[in-house]
């Protein structure tokens, strides 16, 4: 059995890609500096387990959709689920969503046991797939409508979800007029309609513009910091890597790797350098001790050297006289290291 | 998309709606759901003004039809239009709807069920973690709802159509007759119509249900008819057999209660009473819905198929 049990990151220092994290209800987040690396992470306490995948399996015939699928999420995750087209995340959703009844595994949410899912689907807020609502009701009918089906949620409340996701002007315009971006942010209205615990947003850019993604990870890192739990499944690694926390990767219905999205962003031992004057940089980097090797590249010098920091590099270059434009560490991004447990026959890549 | 709107700008994201629960809706708040969709969707009304106007449609050709024919005497052309002014008019008028609505209720049904598959709106509803079988009763409930209203709208297309050409005519048109004993025998009447006009229904939603295809279900519950009515006839060759097997189909068993669609003079009843019939067809609504909804219940929602 593949076990993804994701670690947690409350003492190890995380990314924030730019994006401050404040945690609300009461959760704490901090961020700092990574111990000598350079590295800007993001630290957070996690809480509880609030969803538990116990063996999942979905067979259809001899094909194996998912197959022995075991993860968690813990309160206050953004976690990533990531895959290849037709890897089996949308049947996992469904099969956490009650949607698809699992060949075998079972699927607790906040902690009540198998037995309660389905009544505790009431504490959660989902879009599947891409978006579907009635195609003849505005997007204000239509959350209307289906507000029936959250108890205790006012037609207030609904206006307010609209404003959240930016339709309120567009919220009389019938559904089918929507254009796709509208669609997408009308899911994530209806998600957030009974103010959820745990939020499961199945590939929430898709078919997006630039524009349109930004928006919506924009909508999702602020939902974030409110202290929602999010799932969100998607094929696009970049995504993942910038609203994420804490990642699993599956492919072909079988989980191939699961912990932070730090941890698949690990570091390697070269620095790439960008200066004024390489002959002489190739000089002075040759006298540096530690510097296994220098290598000239189209837009970098790249310095192997895994006990020399590159502080130490730069003062070196700098007091030599040579400008330094750029001086970091070589990172793997994650889409590098998704290709890299992905395929058979791994690129090395540089980020 | 809207470019200058910044979603979320300004606006709490965690408020707790007031008095939201985390708790599963109840059948009556799903019910209420399935009303709001009905009545926003454009179909309805369209269906609605085909069983008012259909049905006063009809009724006005039928009058025109008599007073321009020249077959037959005075005296029985003066017995067929009095048969078409109110109140005998509601006789005519309620077989006549009895086959009309049910045409439309087939429609609607097929629709409340088999909408959701093709819009993939069942995963949304169904994603909820609501009991499945809570969400096919009450859409099974609106059914029921909207088979009282074409009944409803159909009746007052006959009564509409029917005092204007009184009116019109210039035929004594007076409501002495509408008294409560009148009402009462009316009530049962209507409750005949809505009966039969459901029986349409409930198959033609539990077809849509059990197929995911709204076309399915409007084309096997109308086409059911014209099957069995083939069938009846050549169960009718068999002699005793093939009548003891036919009162088993709906055929014989809704000819036998619209029989009691009259105001005056119930027709005969070709071997099966009443109650009978309504046992019957109870069954035909009642087994189709259980099997639709066991499979449902078990049916894996992928894909919105």
């Amino acid at each position: 059995m593949v076990t993804a049990t994701t670690h947690t990151t409350s003492d190890t220092p995380t990314q924030g890609n730019g994006h401050g994290r404040g945690r609300g209800n009461g959760q704490t987040a901090a961020y700092k500096r990574g111990g000598g690396n350079g590295k800007v992470s993001r630290m957070r306490h996690r809480g509880d387990v609030i969803v538990q995948a116990n063996g999942l399996t979905k067979r259809y015939g001899p094909f194996a959709a998912v197959d022995d699928v075991t993860f968690e999420v813990r309160r206050g995750d953004v976690f990533g689920f990531l895959g290849p087209n037709g890897s089996g995340k949308s049947t996992t959703i469904s099969m956490l969503l009650g949607l698809v009844q699992p060949t075998a595994g079972s699927v607790s949410l906040f902690g009540t046991g198998p037995e309660q899912q389905l009544n505790e689907l009431a504490r959660v807020g989902a879009i599947i797939e891409s978006p579907a609502f009635y195609p003849f009701m505005s997007g204000r009918a239509n959350l209307r409508a289906l507000a029936e089906l959250r108890p205790g949620v006012t037609r207030q409340r609904v206006d307010e979800v609209l404003e959240i996701v930016g339709l309120s002007e567009a919220a009389d315009k019938k559904y089918s007029n929507y254009s796709l971006g509208m669609k997408q942010r009308l899911g994530i209205g209806w998600t957030l309609l009974h103010d959820p615990e745990l939020l499961v947003l199945d590939e929430p850019t898709n078919g997006l513009d630039p524009a349109g993604i930004q928006e919506i990870r924009h909508l999702i890192l602020q939902l974030a910091d409110s202290g929602k739990t999010i799932f969100i499944s998607s094929h696009l690694l970049n995504e993942i890597e910038q609203v994420c926390d804490v990642v699993t990767i599956i492919q072909r219905g079988r989980i191939i790797t699961s912990g932070s999205v730090d941890d698949l962003l690990t570091q390697d031992d070269r620095i790439l350098l960008d200066v004024s004057d390489v002959a002489a940089a190739m000089q002075v980097l040759q006298s540096i001790p530690g510097i296994q090797s220098v290598e000239e590249t189209e837009d970098y010098l790249v310095v192997v050297a895994p006990e020399v920091r590159p502080s130490v590099i730069n003062r070196a270059l700098v007091t030599a006289g040579i400008e330094v434009d750029e001086v970091r560490r070589s990172h793997q991004s994650l889409e590098a290291a998704f290709l890299e447990l992905t395929s058979e026959d791994p690129q090395p890549a540089v980020a | 998309m809207q470019a200058a709107a910044t979603p979320g700008a300004g606006t709490p994201l965690a408020t707790t709606p007031s008095g939201a629960q985390r708790t599963q809706a109840g059948l009556a708040a799903l019910l209420r759901m399935e009303q709001l969709k009905l009545r926003a969707r454009p179909m309805t009304k369209v269906l609605l003004g085909i069983a008012l106007f259909g049905s006063a449609l009809f009724m006005s050709l039928a009058y025109l039809a008599v007073r321009l024919s020249s077959y037959g005497t005075e005296a029985d052309r003066q017995s067929d239009i009095q048969a078409l002014l109110m109140p005998n008019g509601l006789n005519d008028g309620t077989q006549i709807l009895s086959l009309l609505a049910g045409i439309l209720i087939a429609v609607l049904a097929a629709s409340v069920a088999g909408s959701e598959f093709s819009w993939g709106t069942v995963r949304v509803l169904v994603g909820t973690g609501q009991s499945r079988v809570k969400l096919v009763v009450a859409k099974v409930l609106a059914v029921l709802q909207y088979s009282v209203a074409f009944a409803a709208a159909g009746v007052a297309g006959v009564v509409i159509a029917s005092t204007t050409m009184g009116l019109i005519g210039g035929h004594d048109v007076s409501y002495d007759w509408l008294t409560m004993g009148f009402v009462g025998d009316f009530a049962q009447i209507f409750a005949r119509l809505v009966f039969l006009i459901f029986v349409n229904g409930a198959l033609a939603f539990s077809i849509a249900l059990l197929t995911r295809s709204l076309a399915a279900g409007i084309a096997i519950s109308i086409g059911w008819g014209v099957v069995e009515g083939i069938v009846v006839a050549l169960l009718g060759t068999m002699g005793n057999i093939g009548d003891k097997i036919s009162q088993g189909l709906t055929t014989p068993n809704v000819n036998a209660i619209m029989n009691h669609l009259r105001i005056t003079d119930p027709a005969g009843s070709d071997g099966i009473n009443e109650l009978q019939a309504f046992g019957v067809l109870s069954l035909y609504i009642i087994i189709p819905l259980a099997i639709a909804t066991f499979v449902f219940r078990r049916r894996d929602i992928t894909s919105g198929a």
